[in-house]
């Protein structure tokens, strides 16, 4: 019934469904790009697209995959990847010639499935390095497909390729299997890849067909007979078509293996986040933003629109003079009733004012619509400035960081390395990524926990992300603080941080049922990042979240604006005061950065800078800012990410661990 | 150790040739065959780590290998 639908799509369309599959890291993208024009990412690391990617090619609609060892339900991106390839109507799937063995389980199940296939030799330039040689036109004879040599980086053999997707055929299906398939096909009514499906256990495919045949399904499992003659197959074939010279070294190999030596493991992560500290964390964070956030954003973008509504609307401005180290030494107010146009000799005297002096304008409206759109939160001046001049630059840094990493294929042994620390709070290594990009942008980091394998590592990775891990915006406002703070003040607000982030993961690794999923990934090789590579991913990303966050920041900002003109922010400040007061002992006025702290992690810590608190009041509240929810972005991308009740469960919970700890730190200290 | 001498994979040391004498008999198995390692394949013990992670080679491909599986995986030495 459902092959039959779909064939109708097809039909009425005029497409046909061309669908590009193979191993992590072979390269496949590049053939998507090519034959599609449309851009998407390459990368080292076992599965980063998970998006589907769609284009067209002629009359095909081509699908790219996530990389799959083969067609079943073990993750997710075998499931969507098996989903796409039960429509292909041909089958493009790429095969890294360096790891022939490992690809033809993959290209031997799709055969099996009795879907056209062509097969893209790729990389046959570092498998002549290593002195691999395959008898390619032997190759195809044994498949029964067209096999093509490619290097897709260089785009060599594309053109075949592309005349081979029309001549795709039918394989040497594994006959007894074939037979077994037909007749099950038959027997069902079940298209022959589903068959196929079946005969190899796949849970998914059972229990989608369950309800129609009761039970009767599981009698055909014969998933691990089938996949040891497979096995055996392509080893077979491997070993007529392959010839190595064994004498050929593994340089390469060197610093692969250096990075997850015990002792040099630890120098090369000290070496990778001290440079990530240099580019992001100095060079980013702290002089290029202050430039790009003071300089253009404050002074230039959000003077020049304040200024231009200030020209026609009721507003009163406040020059603070500032001097050289940054105080504010002289302020005087000006009140134009009727805008700054109609007022001309006292915008004459506020110049007159300001002239040889370094000063700070600060825009008060009258109209409520105005404060919300340009006023202090205003959606069009302190949001855009933020996303802009704050936000974009440290994002970009930081996806360019990741960029390298995944490209270099350093991330799969970072995770290797970690792979038993993470364990004690119910994560394998993997989850050593979202962690790491978590300090720069949480919202990102929530987005990237779609990488772990089940739904449980996705739940605990978010919770800790969510509540204990502080974004580089807020981080550099933190550090300020501390450094004001003291020392000892440092070190207590480390120690508490470090505890909560493993008592929340042990925690929850206690009471969610199963464990962590024990690692088990494929290395690829290390490789020299390509520069092309790395803008255009970078580039993609960067624009996917300016996409998916930056409404959010818009949405919030609106509604902040609104809280403030409706005198609701004032009331909730006052609610919240005797838990600010009574319980962490801060500073009545310090309520306001809580509420802050929910639109943008780093308001809230700003907050604290304009009250004179001692050190160990700074410590019980940024222990309490940083434990305290994430920004409204952030929040709205995890209840996309982890749906409506969870995600709001984690943010409930991040309320009352801040608070809690909070208290018990400021009980203790002061 | 001596040869022929079967073990389980995370007691065995850095640099040591060996032979998959067992693998465990569940999902684990399945991605280890589609990954090119089934019973009677000629591995070696790359590298080990500290926590008991394992990363295996085998020809051009290195293969990590978590703790808790690698208890579960019977090798002999060659």
């Amino acid at each position: 019934m459902h092959v039959h639908k779909s064939t109708e799509i097809k039909i009425e369309k005029g497409f046909k469904k061309l669908v590009l599959v193979g191993n992590p890291n072979v390269g496949k993208s590049i053939f998507f790009n090519y034959l599609t024009g449309l851009y998407v990412e390459v990368s080292n690391y076992p599965g980063t697209t998970v998006e589907i990617l769609k284009g067209r090619y002629k009359n095909f609609i081509v699908y790219d995959t996530p990389g799959i060892y083969g067609l079943s339900s073990f993750n997710d991106e075998e499931r969507i990847a098996k989903n796409i390839i039960m429509d292909a109507d041909v089958i493009l799937n790429v095969v890294d010639a360096v790891n022939l063995e490992r690809d033809l389980f993959l290209t031997l199940q799709l055969i099996d499935s009795g879907k056209p296939v062509v097969v893209a030799l790729n990389m046959m330039d570092e498998a002549e390095q290593k002195k691999i040689r395959i008898n390619v036109e032997r190759l195809s004879k044994l498949l029964g497909v067209p096999v093509i040599p490619t290097i897709a980086v260089k785009q060599v053999g594309f053109d075949e390729v592309v005349n081979a997707i029309e001549k795709a055929c039918q394989g040497n299906r594994d006959k007894k299997l074939a037979d077994k398939i037909l007749d099950i096909s038959r027997k069902l009514n079940i298209s022959e890849i589903e068959a196929l499906l079946i005969v190899e256990g796949d849970t998914e495919t059972i229990a989608k067909f369950g309800s129609r045949f009761d039970g009767e399904l599981c009698k055909y499992d014969e998933r691990e007979k089938v996949y040891i003659e497979r096995r055996n197959r392509a080893n077979q074939i491997v070993a007529e078509v392959v010839s190595v010279d064994t004498t050929a070294g593994r340089i390469s190999g060197l610093i692969g293996r250096l990075a997850m030596h015990p002792v040099f493991g630890l120098v090369f992560i000290a070496f990778v986040l001290y440079l990530a500290y240099l580019i992001i964390g100095k060079l980013i964070a702290q002089d290029l933003v202050d430039f790009t956030e003071n300089k253009i954003g404050v002074q230039i973008y959000e003077y020049n629109v304040k200024k231009l509504i200030a020209n026609y609307f009721p507003v009163e401005i406040s020059v603070n003079v500032i001097n050289e180290s940054d105080e504010v030494v002289d302020s005087k107010s000006f009140t134009f009733e009727h805008g700054l146009k109609n007022s001309p000799e006292l915008l004459n005297e506020m110049q007159n004012f300001v002239r040889g002096k370094n000063v700070e304008y600060e825009f008060n409206f009258k109209n409520p619509a105005l404060v919300i759109f340009f006023g202090e939160f205003g959606v069009l001046t302190m949001t855009v400035r933020y996303l802009l001049f704050l936000l974009l630059p440290l994002v970009v840094g930081f996806y360019l960081m990741l960029a390298v990493l995944e490209d270099s294929g350093y991330l799969p042994r970072l995770a290797t390395f970690v792979d038993k620390l993470m364990n004690y709070i119910g994560l394998n290594g993997k989850a050593i990524i979202p962690t790491i990009l978590g300090f720069g942008c949480v919202t990102m980091a929530t987005i990237t926990t779609r990488l772990l394998p089940t739904t449980r590592d996705k739940r605990i990775m978010t919770a800790i992300l969510q509540i204990t891990i502080p974004c580089s915006a807020q981080l550099a406002v933190i550090t300020t603080l501390l450094m004001r703070a003291g020392f000892q003040a440092t070190l207590i607000y480390i120690f508490v941080m470090f505890s909560v982030f493993v008592f929340v993961g042990v925690v929850l690794n206690k009471i969610l049922p199963g464990g962590a999923t024990p690692l088990l990934i494929d290395l690829p090789p290390m490789r020299i990042p390509r520069i092309n590579n790395l803008i255009r991913k970078t580039q993609m990303r960067t624009l996917f979240f300016i996409k998916e966050a930056g409404m959010w920041f818009f949405i919030g900002a609106f509604a902040i604006g609104i809280m403030q003109v409706t005198g609701l922010l004032d009331k909730w400040i006052q609610l919240l005061s005797p838990l600010t007061v009574n319980w962490l002992q801060l500073p009545a006025e310090a309520s306001r950065a809580f509420i802050m702290g929910i639109v943008r992690r780093d308001f809230g810590a700003a907050g604290f800078y304009a009250l004179d608190l001692t050190p160990m009041q700074t410590v019980a509240g940024l222990v309490t800012i940083t434990l305290f929810v994430p920004c409204i972005a952030s929040l709205t991308v995890m209840l996309k990410e982890r749906g409506l009740v969870e995600g709001l469960i984690i943010w409930g919970s991040s309320w009352v661990i801040a608070f809690t700890v909070g208290g018990i730190v400021s009980q203790i200290l002061i | 150790m001596k040869k022929d001498e079967v073990m389980k994979l995370s007691d065995a040391k850095p640099g040591m040739e060996l032979e998959v004498y067992k693998l465990p008999d569940d999902s684990v198995k399945a991605h280890f065959v589609r990954l090119g390692v089934t019973e009677g394949v000629k591995i070696k013990c790359a590298y080990k780590l500290p926590g008991g992670t394992v990363v295996i080679s085998k020809q051009h491909q290195e293969i990590a290998v978590g703790s808790e599986i690698a208890k579960k995986i019977i090798v002999k030495k060659i």
